[in-house]
């Protein structure tokens, strides 16, 4: 089923009469079955868009269509959603068990589907079993959320949410809280839960390593307003324009002003690269990966080397920036070395004014 | 060397101590034990600080005065009666006030004028309320062709009288107390409730009750030693004890003897068994508060 989201805006207004606009004029569809990234800055109103899609917040404006269905007026109940919160908010006072069936013991259409109260019993033990057993937390049913680490706990909240077999699955920084370890291993678990259930599913994240490593698509977001919807390695090939050229990658991608002329891209004033663009002042991105050292190309002055892993990190100037790369290290570089880069034509990207990527390659 | 800042840890933390332990050794622990001494004798004179024949007769008369067994009575009815009912009625008042309805600021401070204002002030208030013909009371009643009550002089009416103006004397400060408890419950919790299609009845008995399970505790323990001390609510709402001391409690029965027939010992034994009683109590709803815990 999908999700279609149409002009959705929320402002929140405060004492002092400012006005937040949280959620800008979104348009998107999810499409059904999909594990779609919802990535952005903390701040940039993802938690509210989950909460639009959740019926928590009423929305300014803007509808809401799960499937051919308009839920825009439909309180959270009746949505046939499950969302897993930023801190989970599991019941504190009840058992893991009692959790996890909490939303099937409330659940009109399953009572009306197990009429009967023993067979209703027997039916929610069930599926508690089962629902445990898929977020391997079987072991913990009696114990109290207190009782547990958290990453158990975010297990047995996914299992709360997806055990009443939800239309939607709504996940807000589901892995925040949890160590780097525990962090790759769970996300992998949610991408295994999700095409095992073929519930679409909204992952919201600030992560862009996150949302690279598991969504079949990614939402990027900035305050309130969408920059680009595309595959995870769409966004990192051809960013729509500079905040998403910028937000992803690590490390970071190096942006600098820079001026074409001839048809060349000039940095330290060498032809650096050739771009068929009209003459002017661009803002230019190179990825740290795409230096390449050269007889040709630009020049610049080894300023700082580290070695990172099985790269060199080396840091040199660039039009008067700092800027970074990462070179092979099976290549000769030494700090306060001169040296000659040429670039790698993807991962250079040029942008207008306004930010708007404008290279065609 | 560590024995020696130790100690000099201890002597800072008593000298900090010190004006407190003095206050309450004068004020709470001598008055005590001088009570306890008191209540042994069967005549005593509060001047010389001497007494005549120890033993237990004091305890023997307080025991057998049909009196102390209506004062007793008394205290037991009003505890059992204002306690759950104005625990009800706040709880209810602080999850309205709690849900942000309009204007719930100035409620909130309206509804804990109470608790700063005098109890007598309030009870003289109340003897207007109650009045058999001019109390509003009466009126209210009277729109349902309900007639008159003589809510402060009928001794038949009395404790049902004391326990309507007790519940609601008892109300300021357990809704503050239920406030903040609401305030400390996690709002995602009912979020996270109405996901799971939880209505209004569940989340209150699946999540705001037993959320504020130790605030309840809290709330029972402090409110029956408070209604077994009942006093200023029976002077301030009929000037004594009631028509026919119909009204009296175990307090007022305590303050009788000692102010008005000058029968100190009888004073202190019924003070002693108040205080046995209402320890007792305490520590029964303590003990079944940590067992429900415990689960
Ligand atoms: N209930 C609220 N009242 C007022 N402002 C809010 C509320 N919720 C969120 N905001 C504001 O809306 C913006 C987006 O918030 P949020 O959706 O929580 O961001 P994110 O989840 O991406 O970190 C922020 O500026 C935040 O301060
Ligand atoms: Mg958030």
């Amino acid at each position: 089923m999908d999700i279609r989201i149409e002009g959705l805006t929320k402002t929140f207004s405060s004492k002092e009469n400012t006005e937040t606009i949280a959620v800008n004029n979104l348009t998107v569809t999810i499409p059904g079955g999909h594990l779609v990234g919802l990535l952005g800055p903390s701040g940039c109103g993802k938690s509210t868009t989950l909460f639009l899609l959740a019926g928590l917040h009423e929305p300014t404006s803007g509808r809401i269509y799960f499937g051919d269905e308009d839920v825009t007026d439909l309180p959270p109940e009746k949505r046939g959603i499950g969302l897993v919160f930023q801190n989970y908010a599991l019941y504190p006072h009840m058992t893991v068990y009692d959790n996890i069936a909490f939303p099937l013991r409330n659940s009109k259409s399953f009572r009306e589907a197990h009429k009967d109260s023993r067979e209703r019993k027997e039916a929610i033990d069930m599926i508690v079993q089962r629902t445990a057993k898929i977020v391997a937390i079987e072991e913990l049913l009696k114990r109290k959320p207190s009782q547990l680490s958290g990453g158990q706990q975010q297990r047995v909240a996914i299992a709360r949410a997806i055990a009443k077999q939800p239309k939607v699955l709504l996940l807000d920084e589901p892995l925040s809280n949890l160590d780097a370890r525990l962090r790759i291993q769970t996300r992998e678990e949610i991408r295994r839960i999700q095409q095992a259930t073929g519930i679409t599913t909204v992952f919201v994240t600030h992560d862009q390593e996150e949302a690279m490593s598991i969504t079949d698509e990614i939402i990027v977001m900035k305050d309130g307003i969408v920059q680009q919807v595309a595959h995870p390695q769409e966004t990192y090939i051809h960013p729509a324009n500079t905040f998403v050229a910028q937000f992803l990658g690590n490390p970071p991608i190096n942006m600098i002003d820079a001026s074409i002329r001839d048809g060349w891209v000039m940095i330290n004033s060498d032809r650096a690269i050739e771009a068929d663009l009209p003459d002017g002042q661009y803002k230019v991105g190179v990825r740290p990966e795409s230096f390449i050292l050269s007889d040709e190309g630009f020049s610049a002055l080894v300023s700082y080397k580290a070695t990172i892993g099985r790269d060199f990190q080396v840091r040199f100037d660039m039009n008067g920036h700092y800027s970074e790369a990462l070179i092979e290290s099976d290549q000769q570089i030494e700090e306060g070395d001169s040296v000659r880069f040429r670039l790698r034509k993807s991962g250079v990207h040029i942008f207008d004014n306004d930010g708007r990527r404008i290279e065609k390659w | 060397m560590v024995g020696q800042n130790q100690k000099k840890t201890f002597l800072k933390a008593m000298l900090y101590l010190l004006p407190a332990l003095v206050i309450i050794a004068v004020f709470v622990v001598w008055p005590m034990f001088h009570t306890l001494r008191m209540s042994f004798f069967e005549k005593f004179n509060i001047f010389t600080k001497t007494g005549e024949g120890f033993g237990l007769s004091s305890y023997i008369w307080v025991l057998e005065d049909p009196t102390f067994h209506k004062a007793l009575i008394n205290t037991f009815i009003y505890a059992v009666v204002t306690v759950p009912v104005s625990i009800i009625i706040s709880l209810a008042i602080a999850i309205l006030l709690n849900s942000g309805i309009r204007g719930s600021k100035f409620f909130q401070t309206a509804y804990f004028l109470p608790y700063v204002t005098n109890a007598i002030a309030i009870g003289l208030a109340f003897r207007f309320i109650f009045h058999s013909e001019f109390g509003v009371f009466n009126k209210f009643l009277g729109f349902f062709g309900i007639d008159a009550v003589r809510w402060l002089t009928d001794p038949d009416w009395a404790m049902v009288t004391l326990c309507i103006f007790g519940t609601w004397s008892a109300l300021a400060f357990k809704i503050v107390i239920f406030l903040s408890g609401l305030q400390g419950i996690d709002p995602q919790l009912y979020q996270a409730a109405r996901i799971d299609e939880a209505g209004k009845w569940k989340m209150f008995t699946k999540i705001t009750l037993p959320q504020l399970g130790p605030i309840m505790a809290y709330q029972f323990v402090i409110a029956t030693i408070n209604a077994f001390k009942a006093y200023n609510e029976v002077v301030g709402l009929f000037g004594d004890d009631g028509p026919l001391h119909s009204a009296i409690t175990m307090v007022y029965y305590m303050y009788d003897k000692f102010y008005n027939a000058n029968r100190y010992t009888i004073a202190a034994a019924s003070g002693v068994i108040m205080f046995i009683i209402i320890m007792l109590f305490t520590f029964i709803q303590l003990g079944m508060s940590n067992r429900k815990a415990d689960q």
